[in-house]
């Protein structure tokens, strides 16, 4: 086996936050934010001293793959013969002059009446200029850090940044990055600044609003391994870094996450799994783990009630039945199969068999455009419900699991913690993280290899991601999306959309009996306008951060998931009467 | 207290009532509420596998109130075992006949009869059964019951009554330990709760009380009227639309459900014309062994049911057997007699047709599998599109019957 150099995770995830300070991506599925100190993370870490929200930093390791580590092992700056890592990221965000976000439409390639975002501004020269594009920055060795600041240009690269006093907010930097003394490097995201260059700034649409930008980015990861005796080796496998909204309930997971998605294009289309999926054909004889493949589904069912008004009683399953093999309980399993909406029928809300509403009761990718691509209800990724259904079958065992290696394992908590559907358009990476021509190979984003500024218009999945690349897609500003995308109504039927990334209900934590509050607006009135989203898109845009945050104050088998950190003064609920 | 005018069911209280004073009384009178609960299944069932089309927003609030009846039973019998006495759900005086009144009830209450839904139905039926109290303060009643929450009020004060006269230990020392928490689950409301004292035996009761019949006002709330509660449930708003619902217990009453079904604000589904009250003596051959084969399933259904809820043999008799057969043997049958027409000649469209008899009949349940196999291999002479539904319906029931024969393997089942 020759040695070769990756970068994990292959896709790393930084948050915004308006304070300069930051804490570390959680590096665990639901797990907690980890400090730079390394002190264990605590409520109160979510903002610095001015009650500031902090940012979270995407943290990359580079690994060795040899004979003795097919799993990979960790290589540090100053040890076994690695003398210093050279770390170059380009972040950028082309979101302006990228297609309208609409539903689903340009999943599978955009029509001729599809626009673009600003359609008005034709003039590629001026619509170049429209692309947040810093350049890349490069870090030569421990201890150093760079900003993608328009006011930090090292190389005197052609930045292009949008106009000076935008409102309200103006746009300054995308963010910036730093390394520790073991050779690792954080990447961080912007402040959550959006702005139009249009006065007053007026939010129209969801997710497309001309001359407005936002510091959200993304963009490669690369890196130069320096060797003791001077040589340099590049590291093949590159990573990739987006910047998100935060995510308000850390240790809550998403039914479908986007890793479960990239895995589930990996299975049917990159051959990652060949002994679940081949030639088409998937294996019945596979047998699934129950711990590894079952269980995570079933405890991201049972953690809902916490972040949306849901009834707790039928999220309550008896895992311990779940997963015994008893013969018993083969019924009972099939019983649950039948709750779940398979991915065949996305537009099925009850189940045929018992007429309850299948799950989950969540929006789908097109829940509010009738037609062909209408797609009114998430479903589970087509690996998920195969392995559910092989579970229900009986196909499964208890144990026996090699644990992970820390490679794998941090590409894999970096997009467990991220949506991996509904893609309307999503909170990290929409329906384009489907496409398998994105990827050169599982959860690894195909890089194009020569950038040269200015950054392209369109994109060509033949010469790889430009930066900007794999996030232009998504909302724009993004706080419009994320302010109404609370609930959906679907028929005669209230939906939801990321409950555990934007949570609809909270309970506070005051003695019982404890109440379930909207996240956001008034207490107890539905039908005020600013009941679970600020009135208006624009209050987002300042007011997400001060919203609160969800933390468990019970322990990890008997939960409790209370509102901590809020700013902003909640509304008094009516008078009693 | 309210003022408004006074339902006619609130007659004066008939001066039979004698409250509980023994435990074993209180056995008494938790046994006949297991024959009330038990009693409301087979109507509600009947009139849920009428409907033709699952989807139906009828067919899933029917379904919700079988299911929480069916909690009701669970909860009943935990209260039974925490006194004690091991529930009977098969006894000749416990599995009701229909059709037939409500047992205990004063002058009989609603007649209940086994029919498919009809608006008509929900109200003079159903909702009688559910008929909430007149107001909170209506007396405790025990046999010769007017409502089922003044039923259960009796049984409330016959525990209050025995604790305070023969101590806890008195009451609750010699519970058995069958009690169940992980026999309810699925998307119902409320939730299994197991006995060991006074507060938990008025919660059980509240449970019961609460969520069916015992919606303590007949009207709706008024908004703001109730304390503030958690979002619990789904359902239809006091402002019309559907979501998240506080935690008012009057929106998902048995009651207000099938109001909402007898006024027509959820549209009465298409239903199988089924025949009122049907028997399996109005069959031959082998439909009536099918028919007969229904009534086998619904007597294993409470033999296991007893089991489980009564005995060591838990598991296997509830999550091998009963539930299963619940689930996945009983709707195809009945659905299947559903779509028989009483004569050969006549189109299952407009019947009359067959359907559940739910009579109880004794049998194993290897004797009862290898019936069913042999109705598969049978062709029943309806002709070829019946005998597709014949052999679809037939095989599903084969294969659950299976199933919890591989799972009661060495069972006394």
């Amino acid at each position: 086996m020759t040695v070769t150099y990756k970068i994990h995770p292959s896709i790393g995830v930084a948050r915004v936050g308006d304070s300069d300070e930051f804490y570390l991506a959680p590096e665990t599925p639901g797990g907690l934010p980890i400090l730079p100190d390394g002190r264990l993370f605590e409520p109160r870490d979510f903002r610095d001293a001015e009650r500031r929200l902090r940012r979270q930093a995407a943290r990359f390791r580079v690994f060795r793959y040899d004979e003795a580590h097919p799993g990979g092992v960790e290589v540090e700056a100053g040890a076994a013969g690695v003398a210093r890592v050279e770390w170059t990221v380009h972040l950028a965000n082309k979101k302006a002059i990228w297609y309208q976000f609409f539903v689903n439409s340009g999943e599978q390639g955009y029509s001729p009446d599809h626009l673009p975002r600003n359609p008005d501004v034709t003039d590629p020269e001026r619509r170049r200029a429209m692309i947040i594009d810093p350049g890349p920055r490069t870090l030569t060795g421990p201890g150093q850090s760079a900003r993608f600041s328009r006011h930090d240009n090292p190389d005197g690269y052609p930045m292009t940044f949008p106009p000076e006093g935008l409102e309200p907010f103006s746009i300054d930097t995308l963010g910036g990055m730093a390394t520790d003394a073991r050779g690792r490097l954080s990447v961080l995201g912007g402040h959550g600044r959006s702005g139009s260059s249009r006065k007053p700034p007026v939010i129209v649409d969801y997710a497309n609003n001309d001359r407005w930008w936002d510091d959200t980015a993304d963009g490669p990861v690369t890196a130069v391994l320096v060797l003791d005796d001077g040589s340099r080796v590049e590291v093949e496998g590159s990573a990739w870094v987006l910047v998100a909204p935060p995510k308000y309930a850390p240790q809550i997971e998403n039914l479908v996450t986007l890793w479960d998605t990239v895995y589930d294009t990996s299975v049917r289309h990159l051959g990652l799994r060949p002994d679940v999926y081949r030639d088409s054909l998937w294996n019945r004889d596979y047998e699934v783990s129950f711990e590894r493949e079952v269980l995570p589904i079933l405890r991201r069912v049972e953690r809902y009630p916490w972040v949306v008004a849901i009834p707790p009683h039928p999220h309550e399953l008896a895992l311990d039945k779940l997963g015994d093999p008893n013969p018993d309980y083969a019924r009972l399993r099939a019983y649950y199969l039948q709750v779940v909406r398979p991915p065949s029928a996305p537009n099925q809300l009850t189940s045929p068999e018992t007429g309850y509403p299948q799950m989950p009761f969540l929006a789908g990718d097109n829940a509010f455009e009738p037609g062909p691509l209408a797609s009114k209800y998430l479903t589970v990724t087509d690996t998920q419900y195969f392995l559910l259904a092989q579970w229900a079958a009986g196909k499964f065992r208890v144990g026996g699991d090699a644990p992970e290696p820390t490679a794998a394992a941090l590409d894999r908590a970096a997009l467990e913690n991220c949506v991996g559907g509904a893609f309307s358009p999503g909170i990290e990476m929409t329906w384009i993280s489907r496409n398998p021509s994105i990827y050169e190979a599982p959860f690894r984003l195909h890089r194009k290899r020569r950038v040269e500024p200015p950054l392209s218009l369109g994109e060509s999945f033949a010469e790889g991601l430009e930066p900007g690349d794999a996030a232009k897609y998504m909302a724009l500003p993004w706080q419009a999306d994320f302010n109404e995308c609370s609930s959906q109504p679907v028929g005669d039927r209230w939906l939801w959309w990321w409950p555990a990334q934007r949570p609809l209900f909270v309970y506070l934590d005051e003695p019982p009996p404890r109440r379930q509050v909207p996240w956001v607006g008034t207490d107890e009135d539905q039908n005020a306008a600013d009941y679970l989203m600020f009135a208006d898109d624009i209050e987002m845009v300042s007011g997400w951060k001060e919203l609160g945050f969800v933390w468990n104050v019970g322990s990890e088998e008997k939960p409790r998931f209370v509102e901590v950190e809020r700013v902003l003064p909640r509304k008094p609920r009516c008078p009693e009467r | 207290m309210s003022t408004a005018a006074i339902p006619t069911a609130a007659r004066p209280v008939p001066m039979r009532y004698r409250p509980i004073r023994t435990v074993p009384d209180l056995a008494r009178h938790l046994q006949w509420a297991m024959s009330v609960e038990l009693s409301t299944v087979p109507p509600y069932l009947t009139a849920l596998y009428s409907i033709t089309d699952n989807s139906a927003d009828a067919y899933r609030l029917i379904r919700s109130v079988a299911i929480e009846e069916m909690l009701h039973m669970m909860l009943v019998a935990n209260l039974l075992n925490s006194i004690g006495t091991v529930p009977d759900l098969t006894g000749d005086d416990v599995v009701p006949s229909y059709p037939g009144y409500i047992p205990h009830h004063a002058a009989g209450g609603p007649y209940i009869q086994l029919q498919a839904l009809s608006p008509g139905l929900a109200r003079g039926v159903f909702m009688a059964i559910e008929q909430p109290e007149a107001s909170p303060c209506a007396p405790a009643e025990g046999d010769d019951f007017q409502t089922i929450g003044q039923f259960y009020k009796a049984i409330e004060e016959g525990f209050e009554y025995c604790v305070k006269e023969f101590g806890h230990e008195g009451v609750f020392g010699h519970g058995t330990p069958y009690q169940r928490d992980d026999t309810y689950f699925g998307s119902g409301g409320g939730h299994l709760v197991v006995v060991h004292d006074l507060a938990g035996a008025k919660e059980a009761i509240n449970e019961i009380v609460e969520q069916g019949e015992g919606a303590t006002h007949p009207q709706p709330p008024i908004p703001g009227e109730e304390p503030f509660g958690g979002y619990e449930h789904y359902g239809e708003r006091l402002d019309g639309t559907y979501g998240p619902i506080l935690g008012v217990p009057w929106e998902l009453s048995h009651f207000r459900k099938f109001e909402q079904i007898a006024t027509g604000a959820v549209p009465t589904p298409d239903v199988y014309p089924m025949r009122a009250n049907p028997s399996p003596d109005d069959l031959e051959g082998d439909l009536r062994r099918a028919a007969d084969l229904f009534d086998s399933c619904y007597g294993l259904t409470l033999r296991a049911l007893e089991g489980a809820l009564g005995s060591p043999a838990e598991t296997t008799d509830f999550f091998g057997v009963a539930f299963p057969v619940m689930h996945f043997a009983l709707p195809p049958l009945a659905q299947l007699l559903m779509q028989t027409p009483l004569e050969a000649a006549a189109d299952p469209a407009y019947g009359p047709n067959a359907g559940p008899a739910w009579r109880y009949r004794a049998g194993r349940l290897d004797a009862i599998l290898r019936e069913a196999e042999a109705l598969l291999a049978a062709d029943p002479g309806r002709g070829e599109t019946y005998l597709r539904l014949w052999r679809q319906s037939l095989g599903r029931v084969v294969e659950t019957l299976r199933g919890a024969c591989r799972a009661a393997e060495g069972s006394d089942l």
